[in-house]
């Protein structure tokens, strides 16, 4: 019991795991009637580790970034470029026709081999983020400050992206590609499309041990110290702005290949996932998840994102925005550890009260066979 | 050099915006003493101890700091973490702990050396680093709540984590901003007999008001008034002058 008492979101995050891995089971067995919650589900899992990075940055190092979305959408970017080239064999894509080239650009050249993609598609934005982390942090920026250049940096790109159309192809984004594994839609794919879940359900699980490992470290509880008391931590003789610096390169590579496993089930990346509302509801999956532990981020991004599949199919399309605008606002105002703060609070005084009740209950019970006993004696 | 000083600081002066919060201060710190700086509120203390671990930088003058056994070194234009793990604390006048992380936690945070990225991930505290923070807490008399969070101790408790936090890296010199403010009569006091403690192994420099506190542990004060020294010697000598107590004790405390 003791053993489960540290490891509480360790048996709830696989628990969450078996959960996932039993969907294309059900789906086999004609349990769930379409495909499309699996590849929701999947989607998810790209979400769960975007989130995981957020969480990191903003809910143990205390450094709120408005501007993830660009980091999301880089490597979805780096993922889809190579997906296209997969799929038009190595040739130019109609809108470069469009745009007037003739050959493959040069930035697109690296696309054409998968481990460079892989490889880009983590040192793009891990660099943009160490560049960018370098001399914000050095100079000592943060707070509110810190978050508004993130948002503009998130709006310069998406700019720069719809302007470059004919390497981007602008807003439309890069569209009709299949998976790594191959294309995923239709009931003849299905192969491919359980082996891509079941590799991204892998994926999530490694980088959820990893993050946790980091946060259970000295490491974890220096970025709590930089949230808590950056003056102090200084004068303890840490240099934050490298930590931060740090932090902020990984939740950059998270958020990246949360995009790629994105852009794998989506079937198309766009500009408007490098979006600063994009952005900000990243952030709000893990304020109602509950900051400052891995597992709130997973749970959050599961949860809202399960909601707005579930609600937003019906009627409620027009209304789901004002209905997680509030949650985040009660969220934030109410219950400032989300979800998993809530549980963490409350759950010890029901376990406390339900073996108060058990306890009562085995008093009673002895009593009664304690009459039951003296009772058989005196007759 | 005498060898017995430890810092030495050399006319400094400091301005924002044209008003002087310190002109021409000259002094020195003798090793293994407790050195108060006393002053009413503006006199410029805060701001020195600021420019001593280089929070702020002086407009000029300069801070020498003569470690045992090693090179002297100036201390102004250095990074502060740096001067941190040259072996120089500092305690703020707030008490300020990690607030989230346990008291055991916090002490090992403040451990000396393994700074870098790559320590605090693969690194894990030595039986020895171990058993130096159990020593340093029960010298402050925290050694029972060891596995307490920071922020449900009492104010006094959080100072002197704090003042442990200092010692467990094995400074030279410790700075203290009022350790005893909000503090009650017999914390004080405790809080005194912690310093007379610590001062056998550390130079300890202190900001305070509480006159008591000063007597009870003070070996040398110096007295600021409006960025200058106005005095400086034991105590007893220091309290009993006339300008200083015109510009500080002039409220018919003594």
């Amino acid at each position: 019991m003791k053993f489960l008492k540290k490891r509480e979101d360790i048996v709830c995050f696989a628990c969450i795991c078996i959960l996932l891995a039993f969907m294309p089971i059900l789906l086999n067995y004609g349990v769930l009637s379409s495909s499309s919650i699996v590849l929701f589900l999947g989607k998810c899992i790209a979400f769960a580790i975007a989130a995981i990075g957020i969480d990191l940055i903003w809910g143990y190092t205390g450094i709120l970034s408005l501007g993830h979305g660009l980091y999301f959408a880089l490597g979805g970017y780096a993922m889809a470029m190579y997906l296209k080239l997969q799929s038009t064999g190595g040739k130019i894509t109609d809108f470069m026709h469009t745009g007037g080239m003739t050959s493959l650009p040069l930035i697109w050249k690296p696309f054409l081999s998968l481990p460079a993609a892989m490889l880009l598609m983590i040192l793009v934005p891990g660099g943009i983020a160490a560049i960018v982390g370098y001399f914000i942090f050095k100079n000592r920026v943060k707070g509110v400050y810190f978050s508004i250049i993130s948002q503009a940096l998130a709006w310069a790109a998406y700019s720069i992206f719809i302007a470059l159309s004919p390497y981007t192809n602008g807003n439309v984004g890069i569209t009709e590609i299949k998976s790594v594994f191959g294309g995923i839609k239709g009931p003849s794919n299905q192969r491919n499309m359980f082996l891509l879940f079941y590799a991204s359900l892998l994926l999530m699980i490694l980088i959820f041990a990893f993050c946790r490992f980091l946060a259970g470290r000295k490491f974890g509880k220096i970025l709590v110290a930089i949230r808590d008391g950056e003056n102090r931590a200084y004068f303890s003789g840490y240099q934050v702005s490298k930590y931060k610096t740090f932090v902020y390169v990984l939740s950059a590579i998270l958020a990246a290949i949360g995009g790629a496993v994105f852009a794998n089930f989506n079937g198309s990346i766009t500009p408007s996932q490098m979006t600063i509302s994009y952005s900000i509801t990243m952030v709000i999956w893990v304020a109602i998840g509950g900051r400052g532990t891995i597992i709130g981020a997973v749970i959050g991004a599961f949860l809202v994102n399960l909601c707005e599949y579930s609600l937003s199919s019906g009627g409620l399309v027009e209304i789901w925005q004002y209905i997680i605008g509030a949650v985040f606002c009660i969220t934030i105002i109410f219950f400032k550890g989300g979800i998993t703060g809530l549980v963490s609070k409350y759950f010890p005084i029901i376990l406390k009260k339900l073996s108060k009740q058990d306890n009562i209950n085995k008093n009673i019970g002895k009593i009664e066979r304690s009459r039951a006993y003296e009772h058989s004696n005196g007759s | 050099m005498n060898t017995a000083t430890v810092l030495e600081i050399k006319d400094i002066s400091v301005s924002f915006d044209g008003f002087f919060a310190l002109s021409d201060v000259k002094t020195s710190v003798r090793r293994n003493t407790v050195h108060f700086f006393i002053g009413p509120n503006g006199a410029g203390k805060t701001t020195l101890l600021d420019i001593i671990c280089a929070k702020t930088k002086p407009t000029s003058g300069t801070v020498v700091f003569y470690p045992k056994n090693r090179k002297p070194m100036r201390l102004t234009g250095m990074k502060e973490h740096k001067i941190v793990n040259e072996g120089i604390g500092r305690k703020f006048q707030v008490p300020s702990v990690f607030v989230n992380l346990t008291v055991e936690e916090n002490m090992i945070l403040s451990l000396k050396g393994h700074k870098g990225i790559r320590d605090s991930i693969f690194k894990k505290p030595s039986d020895e680093e171990r058993s130096h923070i159990n020593h340093i807490l029960k010298k402050v008399g925290l050694e029972k709540q060891m596995h307490t969070r920071a922020g449900i101790l009492s104010h006094g408790e959080k100072q002197w984590l704090e003042i442990a936090m200092q010692l467990v890296q094995k400074p030279e010199i410790i700075m203290l901003d009022e350790p005893a403010a909000g503090m009650g009569k017999p914390e004080t006091f405790k809080t005194g007999e912690i310093l007379k403690e610590i001062k056998k192994s550390c130079t300890v420099i202190v900001i305070e008001h509480d006159m008591d506190f000063v007597k009870q542990c003070a070996d040398t004060v110096t007295v600021l008034h409006e960025g200058r020294i106005i005095a400086e010697g034991g105590a007893g000598e220091v309290l009993a002058d006339k300008t200083v107590q015109s510009v500080y004790l002039g409220r018919g405390e003594e």
